[in-house]
């Protein structure tokens, strides 16, 4: 809660000024914020309420009166000095204590400081004082004043350290029904002697009761009991029951009781004789449950249940229902409600509209605001959205229903009607979808499309060729087959080639001509030998230049080779010893002849050695 | 004398005339069980039938129809897929199939539609093996043929070329089916009335994904009774008891 506001001094002139001044405090520096925690506190406990100011210098606080009944305390104060980033603020808090013995609603007029010369206002403050924490909650009546005659322990031996009792606060009726929260009164009976420390909290025994908003504080008194003085601690709750029939309220409560020993002393110590003995026992104290301790639970009467009934127990009315005027089809507005009463609240189900046809609700938003620190009164406050369908003026009230227990019937609630007029095209709601069979009947049996067959098939496996290593083997025999197909298929091509039949006939031919040239060389045959050895060259030079070796003559060499070629040489001579003989007993050109074949040979590439020499 | 010393088996002619009218007579006792309406006694006389001379697409079915008559929707869409495997274009094995298949698993969503998938199994692994084979065996003809003797006359080398033609594309497209069918090799079919796939391999393991009777299973590493499966188009994986299944093509048996 953040409050800073500048007020006027009574004088014109001066108002203007504190509200200018006020400002430029505020936009300078000067922060002001207040807080009330907690809003509502149970009468007799406080709440504190925080002045702080950030940056300012305080020079005066006046605290306003405090309404009739409502305590206010302090202020105290507290001061804080920051320096964050090099910036150095400081702060005042101011606290006060606030509360009240009477329950109600408190309006706390506004504090007025000044400020750096500025008088400042605070906000006004509102306190709700709840009944007391160990009070009776709303519509429970107290224990102290019933004039119930008090309960007899339960047994002798549990009566010894204490006990508990079990009550209905409401007097009227004896009884309580499913899914009500029936306001009980539970008392713990501690002899007056004694000193008990509790360890646990009350808590039902069995399943067949459930303890609800328990009050935290319990009420302290002192009671007599056939002649036995008690402490009596009382707790203020609600009871429901899920089943009927009649029970005890089973209770328990742990607990650590030191009373003094009733025995007569044993010794003669005289401190037994001033204080007594004391003895100390861990007990659960228990309510009774006997059959005088029954309730009887009673189940909701199935006649007459309205169908909006969601289970709510209690005294509920209207406090409040709100429903726009004015609509139109098809828009949603905003429906709110408030529920006030005394019951089972969560359980009530948010209102219906009425007449709901030509109407679409759907689910809100729902608060409960307790009215006792119990929640067995309360305000539920619901909020929800309604679509009407259908133009036209309706007179619309909000319903809901209840099981009244006093009266013991379903009760319905309505708001006042309303008028409401809607506009607007009527909007044709889909049509209905058929709710489907509550009790499906079995699915038929399947059948298979089917009919099994009058004749047996093949036997086969049911491992396909493909997993089978006869597979692998199949298709690796294939494709060595076809690896050797294509192999022979190369071989024979390359028997086949015209080309390298041609070169090898003329490696064949040289060769032949080379090795006839030898022999002749070897027999002194010069002719012969050069004859032999132009048909090498023929042959040589046929293969070379592509053309038939034997039209291959010496002017034909003169047009491709060098003047100085070996080989034209070689043909000189032979034309030479072809067309004139040597002389007889002239010596013998064979082995320049040779030594000239060896250089034309060489010069088309043939490797040395390999033209016709003599041994 | 001389002609048994000389064919031997003829020795064994006696026997498989014995066993041609034992199999004739097991099978007409499936087949009457199973027409009298006595379904457990037919499932256990073809399963025996099965077991003993070898499956038939007829004899799956057959068995298949009884489990399902039965309400034993696993083993039932198990021999209908074994059935399939073996004659994947009968319609009555499909049909059947289906069934089997919706009513073990309502929720699940039939095949429908012509899927590469489905393309694939209008011929069985077997006959895809076969095709491929042949493709293979084309081919090393062809190439023997022209290795060692060429296609000299135009006839010829037509005919060749037409050979060619059929057996690249037989083995091509048999190859490309036999490949996107490896897997399954390694499918399963889940027999369990209420299998739970478990996160590991023992029985207080978490449950690991939704499973169904009849369902296929990718079968994994096997660890001591339990086999880890996956399920297909889906991320979930976990383990099942090995009796929770069954291989859809059995492993091989050695001798």
């Amino acid at each position: 809660m953040v409050a800073a506001r500048s007020l006027a001094a009574r004088r014109p002139l001066r108002r203007v000024f504190s509200l200018l001044l006020a400002c430029a405090a505020a936009l300078q520096a000067a922060e002001i914020t207040t807080s009330l925690e907690p809003p509502a506190v149970p009468a007799g406990q406080g709440a504190t309420l925080t002045i702080r100011v950030v940056g300012g210098n305080v020079t005066k606080l006046t605290a306003a009166d405090p309404p009739p009944n409502l305590i206010l305390n302090g202020p105290s104060q507290g001061r804080e000095i920051r320096s964050i980033n090099g910036v150095t603020t400081a702060s005042l808090t101011l606290t006060y204590q606030l509360g009240s013995l009477t329950p109600g609603d408190y309006a706390i007029a506004p504090f007025t400081l000044v400020v750096d010369g500025a008088e400042v206002q605070t906000e006004p403050f509102q306190l709700k004082v709840l009944p007391s924490a160990s009070q009776a909650p709303a519509g429970l009546a107290s224990g102290a004043g019933t004039g119930a005659p008090p309960p007899a322990p339960p047994t002798a031996a549990q009566g010894d350290f204490g006990f508990l009792t079990v009550e209905l606060a409401s007097k009227s009726r004896q009884h309580i029904w499913v899914g009500e929260i029936a306001p009980v009164r539970i008392q713990a009976w501690i002899p007056s002697e004694a000193r008990a420390n509790f360890s646990s909290q009350l808590q039902t025994v069995g399943s067949s009761f459930t303890l609800h908003h328990l009050s935290d504080q319990p009420q302290q008194s002192v009671q007599e009991s056939q002649g036995q003085a008690f402490r009596v601690l009382t707790w203020y709750g609600g009871l429901s029951a899920t089943k009927d029939g009649t029970y005890p309220p089973d209770l328990s409560l742990k607990a650590t009781v030191a009373r003094r020993d009733p025995s007569p002393p044993k010794g003669n110590s005289p401190f037994d004789a001033l204080f007594g003995r004391m003895i100390q026992q861990d007990v659960v104290l228990r309510s009774k449950t006997d059959p005088s301790a029954n309730l009887e639970i009673r189940p909701l009467p199935e006649a007459d249940r309205p169908p909006d009934f969601g289970g709510a127990v209690g005294k509920f009315s209207f406090a409040k229902a709100l429903i726009p005027s004015d609509w139109r089809t098809g828009e949603p507005q905003s429906i709110a409600a408030e529920i006030t009463g005394e019951g089972n609240f969560q359980l009530l189900q948010q209102p219906t509209l009425t007449p709901a046809a030509d109407w679409k609700t759907y689910s809100g938003s729902t608060s409960f605001a307790p009215g006792d620190l119990a929640s067995f009164s309360g305000t539920s406050s619901f909020r929800f959205n309604g679509v009407p369908s259908r133009a036209g003026a309706y007179d619309l009230h909000l319903a809901f229903s209840f099981f009244d227990p006093d009266q013991g019937r379903f009760q319905t609630a309505e708001s006042a009607p309303q008028k409401v007029a809607i506009s607007g095209p009527d909007v044709i709601p889909p049509p209905p979808v058929a709710a489907p069979d509550p009790t499906p009947a079995p699915p038929p049996k399947a059948q298979l499309p089917a009919p099994p067959r009058p004749q047996d098939s093949a036997v086969a496996s049911l491992r396909p060729l493909v997993f089978r290593p006869a597979f692998h083997q199949i298709v690796a025999n294939c494709a060595a087959a076809a690896l050797l197909g294509l192999l022979l298929r190369g071989t024979r091509a390359r028997w086949a080639n015209p080309q390298r039949r041609a070169r090898a006939a003329q490696d064949r031919a040289l060769r032949q001509a080379l090795d006839h040239a030898a022999s002749l060389a070897q027999r002194g045959d010069a002719p012969g030998f050069f004859a032999a050895g132009r048909r090498a060259l023929q042959a040589r030079l046929a293969t070379l230049w592509q053309r038939p070796g034997s039209a291959l003559a010496l002017a034909d060499l003169a047009e491709k080779l060098p003047p100085d070629s070996p080989v034209i040489a070689f043909f000189r001579q032979a034309d030479q010893a072809a067309f004139s003989p040597p002389m007889p007993f002239a010596p013998s050109p064979l082995p320049e002849a040779q030594a000239l074949l060896e250089q034309a040979l060489q010069s088309l590439n043939i490797p040395s050695g390999s033209a016709a020499s003599p041994p | 004398m001389s002609l048994l010393r000389r064919q031997p088996w003829l020795l064994l002619l006696p026997l498989l005339a014995q066993a041609a009218p034992l199999q004739a007579s097991s099978a007409q006792a499936a087949q009457a069980a199973l027409a009298a309406g006595d379904f457990a006694r037919a499932a256990s006389a073809y399963q025996l039938l099965i077991d003993a001379e070898g499956p038939s697409a007829s004899r799956l079915y057959q068995l298949g129809s009884a489990h399902f008559a039965l309400g034993q929707f696993g083993p039932a869409v198990l021999a209908f897929e074994r059935a399939a495997l073996l004659a994947p274009r009968a319609a009555d094995i499909q049909a059947n199939l289906q069934q089997a298949r919706q009513s073990a698993a309502p929720s699940a969503v039939p095949e429908t539609g012509l899927t590469l998938a489905a393309a694939l199994r209008w011929l069985s692994l077997n006959e895809w093996s076969w095709l491929a084979a042949a493709g293979c065996a084309g081919l090393a003809v062809l190439s023997l043929a022209w290795g060692l003797r060429g296609f000299p006359s135009p006839r010829a080398a037509r005919a060749a070329r037409l050979t060619l033609a059929l057996s690249l594309s037989s083995a091509v497209l048999a190859s490309g089916a036999l490949w996107q069918r490896r897997g399954e090799a390694h499918w399963g079919i889940v027999l369990d009335p209420d299998p739970v796939l478990r996160l590991s391999p023992f029985a207080e393991a978490a449950p690991a994904g939704p499973l169904h009777t009849g369902g296929r299973i990718i079968l994994g590493p096997r660890v001591q009774g339990w086999t880890r499966v996956a399920l297909p188009e889906s991320p979930s994986a976990g383990w099942l008891p090995n009796t929770a299944f069954a291989p859809l093509i059995p492993p091989a048996t050695t001798p």
